[in-house]
């Protein structure tokens, strides 16, 4: 199962941590990890291409951790844009992706 | 910062590290027989322990309500032929 823990601070957007394996199908067919790896991967480097500065990721092999630096209006857009989407293929596939919020005081 | 590689399998096992919900298997459960032809048992002794009747019980050989074959007398073991294609075990008080 994937995870993905979303973690905000009075409301702010801190970071975003996926981490784990679909486990939907084998390497190779496994939608559920192509469609959120795409997601995840797309919104990322449209990110780095608008602003480089604006977040940090660190990614080792399939755990990747998004901390959002600047908190720009224009990375956060794309950010929610993608929790979105996530909670989207979340609520059809509920076995292989599981959302968490934080709220950090 | 550098892209990011696209991968789209990137949150998926990796080659032969899938995982697969089967490879359980029970415990062998030792079946056939436990005494040969000719053989000199006591009264009690399982003969063939099988599911369903492989072989059938003879002569002083009793059956077990999980179709074992068990002898009911000391004797001599007698694997013998029943019909055209099915097989009985008996046992003997003296050598056949």
């Amino acid at each position: 199962m994937i995870r993905v823990l979303i973690t905000r601070k009075n409301s702010k957007l801190v970071s975003i941590s996926i981490k784990g394996h679909a486990d939907y199908e084998e390497y190779g067919k496994d939608i559920v990890c192509a469609s959120v790896s795409s997601l995840v991967i797309s919104t990322i480097n449209n990110i780095i291409s608008i602003d480089d500065k604006s977040i940090n990721v660190i990614k080792e092999d399939n755990n990747i951790l998004i901390n959002n630096i600047t908190n720009n209006s224009i990375t956060n857009k794309l950010l929610n844009n993608m929790i979105i989407y996530l909670e989207e293929i979340c609520s059809k596939y509920p076995k292989n992706i599981k959302i968490i919020r934080e709220e950090k005081p | 910062m550098k892209f990011l590689s696209f991968d789209i399998q990137l949150f998926a096992h990796k080659k032969g590290q899938s995982s697969t919900s089967n490879g359980r298997d029970s415990a062998g459960r030792r079946l056939g027989a436990k005494a040969s032809d000719g053989q000199f048992i006591n009264a009690g002794s399982i003969i063939y322990r099988q599911r369903g009747t492989k072989i059938h019980p003879g002569t002083n050989v009793g059956r077990g309500t999980d179709d074992t074959l068990y002898a009911t007398i000391s004797g001599y073991v007698k694997y013998e032929h029943m019909g055209k294609d099915r097989k009985k075990v008996s046992v003997y008080e003296n050598r056949i």
